[in-house]
């Protein structure tokens, strides 16, 4: 009897694992980081990950995206078709769960993925829309409150306008608190580190418990905002 | 204590201890469950503040999020906190139930009209205000029912709520201003803001909502200012119809020939019909593909004949023998809801609810069907009728289309009684 109850409880959440990474994980495959540097300049990955859809709907898809603005040469759309159409045909399996944080230390590289559609590979950013990161974050991580303000970005998204050397960005930032602490963590360090950015002096890369306790504030995107403006950037 | 007794007892007690493992076990999986969800989308009220958080979040950007069958029947008008949200365009620091306020925000109306004009929302908010309840629903609600499920985002019932519009009717607006229609206007086309750098979003109305339908620049709900990521300061709002062309954030509105060919128009927000023809959807083959076209679709406009029971909800135990089943009924507001029937035995036999009152002629009608139950499993079903005769179909997937769109097969929903 007992076993049956536990086979019933593993089965369970195996359904809620299915169900809520494929809300927002893309399988791995050719085509990957393309689909999510393109899909999310417009809209969350949600939108395309959800999606179970035959080759010729997937076309047509891809050709109203481009109605609305998708910017894509014939050798992109080709690359994404082929993924859409293979790894999210009908029927296809949700991705395999990722491995537990512990045995495999997770690259930021890779969670940047994530923020490419708006900040761009080259972390520049697109006028009036989304700041850049290149040459910003370290003066965020030099201001006092900094480095707790960009896990609030992190964790509760942030919109309204902010102003960036003197260039204003009006773009929204959806929170990823469905990240986890890691993963935060690791992108959080790697857009700290790259493009020239370095670390100020004195501060080390990012922590899952530094990220753990920026959780539960439950702060809308709009305090993150006023939370900003407090660190006295211009 | 004789031995059949003391059996009986034995009995009920393992049942007791087998009942109470099954039910821990099925909510510690049900915890895990609520675990693995969140961990993938943020909360409703992390999302747009003052949201209720147990709406479900579909998409944070851009904003889309249901409401529940629970939530709704808790109330008769339908709290700016319940409201279900859809968003096709995110305009930068509205995503929240406050009050959009932005003095000298400009209407432009223009098109097909004797003198095109422009409109503050302060001169509007002096012109003569009215009121109206209606039902505010996606289109696309109920699209998880479809099979194959089409794409779009998957609605369950909770993309729906009854509120109360206040604002300036279209046809006050022209009488004040002294504007004459060209008798070319067939339909009227609207544009959102692209305030923030926001994409364009366009839709249009045939004209018929002028009269039919109360067409209004709304400026308030539910007795407040419209907030902000429901539309404010302005809204066009048509009771009675989907919500899709009641277009937020009201920047241009224009009298026109035909309607948009823009991508929101066509082949978005659309379903199949025969040109000329007078079929509510064409049938298609579950699963195919459609050429959506101007000529060969119409777009979701008028609200379809509904209903959803609001009790008992699904998966629920209710005390017998007497069980009240309770619901809304809706359509769009050209005639009546005359009846609404329903079943606990499949669809064998039907009995009338009673009708207990509506909110004028576009808001829900509230019935409540008792029924003698004894204990066991049952499934429930409802179906309203108008007074045309429009009802809702057994098998809602009887019109299947590509996008999914205006599902109102009848409602099921399975309960216990105890």
């Amino acid at each position: 009897m007992k076993v049956r109850y536990l086979v019933w409880v593993i089965l369970l959440a195996l359904a809620a694992l299915w169900v809520g990474l494929g809300q927002n994980a893309l399988p791995e495959g050719p085509g990957r980081e393309l689909v999510l540097q393109k899909c999310q300049t417009c809209h969350e990955i949600g939108f395309v990950t959800r999606e179970r859809q035959t080759r010729e709907r997937w076309d047509s898809l891809i050709s109203e995206m481009q109605g609305y603005g998708l910017k894509v040469t014939p050798e992109e759309r080709a690359t994404i078709l082929d993924y859409l159409a293979t790894r999210l045909a009908p029927g296809a399996a949700a991705p395999a769960p990722a491995q537990p944080q512990a045995t495999t230390p997770t690259a930021g590289a890779s969670v940047y993925n994530n923020c490419i559609g708006c900040h761009q590979a080259t972390g520049a950013g697109i006028p009036g829309a989304f700041p850049p990161l290149a040459g910003h974050v370290p003066e965020i991580l030099a201001a006092r409150g900094g480095r707790e303000w960009l896990i609030q970005v992190m964790l509760y998204g942030l919109q309204g306008q902010i102003s960036v050397k003197g260039a204003s960005y009006n773009g929204i930032m959806p929170g990823y608190g469905q990240l986890s602490n890691a993963e935060i963590a690791a992108v959080l360090t790697h857009i700290a580190t790259q493009w020239g950015n370095a670390l100020p002096a004195g501060q080390a890369a990012f922590t899952e418990a530094e990220v753990q306790a920026q959780r539960g504030k439950n702060l809308t995107a709009q305090q993150v905002l006023s939370t900003r403006q407090q660190l006295g950037l211009r | 204590m004789d031995e059949q007794k003391k059996v009986s007892f034995e009995q009920a007690e393992m049942n007791r201890r087998a009942f109470l493992k099954k039910t821990a076990a099925a909510g510690a999986a049900v915890g895990m469950m609520g675990l693995g969800m969140a961990q993938q989308q943020p909360t409703a009220d992390q999302v747009v503040r003052g949201k209720n958080p147990k709406l479900v979040v579909l998409s944070s950007r851009p904003v889309v999020m249901e409401s529940t069958l629970e939530l709704l029947g808790t109330e008769r008008i339908t709290s700016k906190a319940n409201l279900f949200v859809r968003n096709n365009i995110d305009l930068p620091g509205l995503n929240t139930t406050e009050p959009n306020v932005q003095p000298g925000w400009v209407v432009e109306i223009g098109g097909l009209i004797s003198a095109p004009f422009r409109i503050t929302v302060e001169e509007l908010s002096r012109l003569p205000q009215t009121e109206v309840t209606s039902v505010l629903q996606c289109s696309g609600n109920g699209r998880a029912n479809f099979n194959p499920r089409p794409s779009g985002n998957p609605w369950t019932y909770g993309g729906v709520g009854q509120v109360t519009w206040r604002g300036v009717l279209l046809k006050t607006l022209l009488e004040a201003k002294e504007v004459k229609l060209n008798e070319n206007a067939r339909f009227i086309t609207m544009n959102a803001s692209t305030q923030g750098g926001a994409q364009p979003y366009e839709k249009s109305f045939p004209i018929s909502v002028l009269d039919y339908n109360s067409a209004m620049l709304a400026l308030g709900m539910n007795g407040e200012p419209l907030p902000a990521v429901h539309g404010g300061p302005v809204r066009l709002v048509a009771a009675g119809t989907f919500g899709t062309a009641n277009v937020k954030w009201l920047a241009k509105l224009e009298f026109t020939a035909s309607e948009s060919s823009g991508n929101e128009q066509v082949p978005r927000y659309r379903v199949p019909v025969l040109p000329g023809w007078n079929t509510p959807i064409l049938p298609t083959q579950p699963g195919s593909r459609y050429p959506y076209a101007l000529n060969n679709s119409r777009s979701n406009w008028g609200a379809n004949i509904n209903s959803f029971i609001l009790s008992p909800l699904a998966g629920s135990s209710v005390k017998g023998r007497l069980v009240e089943v309770r619901g809304v009924a809706w359509n769009d507001g050209l005639a009546p809801v005359e009846s609404v029937e329903v079943s606990v035995n499949g669809g064998t036999s039907w009995r009338k609810a009673i009708i207990e009152g509506n909110e004028g002629k576009f808001g829900w009608y509230r019935w409540v069907s008792p029924q003698l139950l004894a204990p066991g499993e049952y499934e429930v079903m409802a179906r309203a009728t108008d007074t045309l005769g429009r009802t809702q179909p057994l098998n809602g997937n009887v019109w299947w289309n590509e996008r999914g769109y205006e599902w109102n097969g009848v409602m099921r929903v399975k309960f216990k009684v105890t």
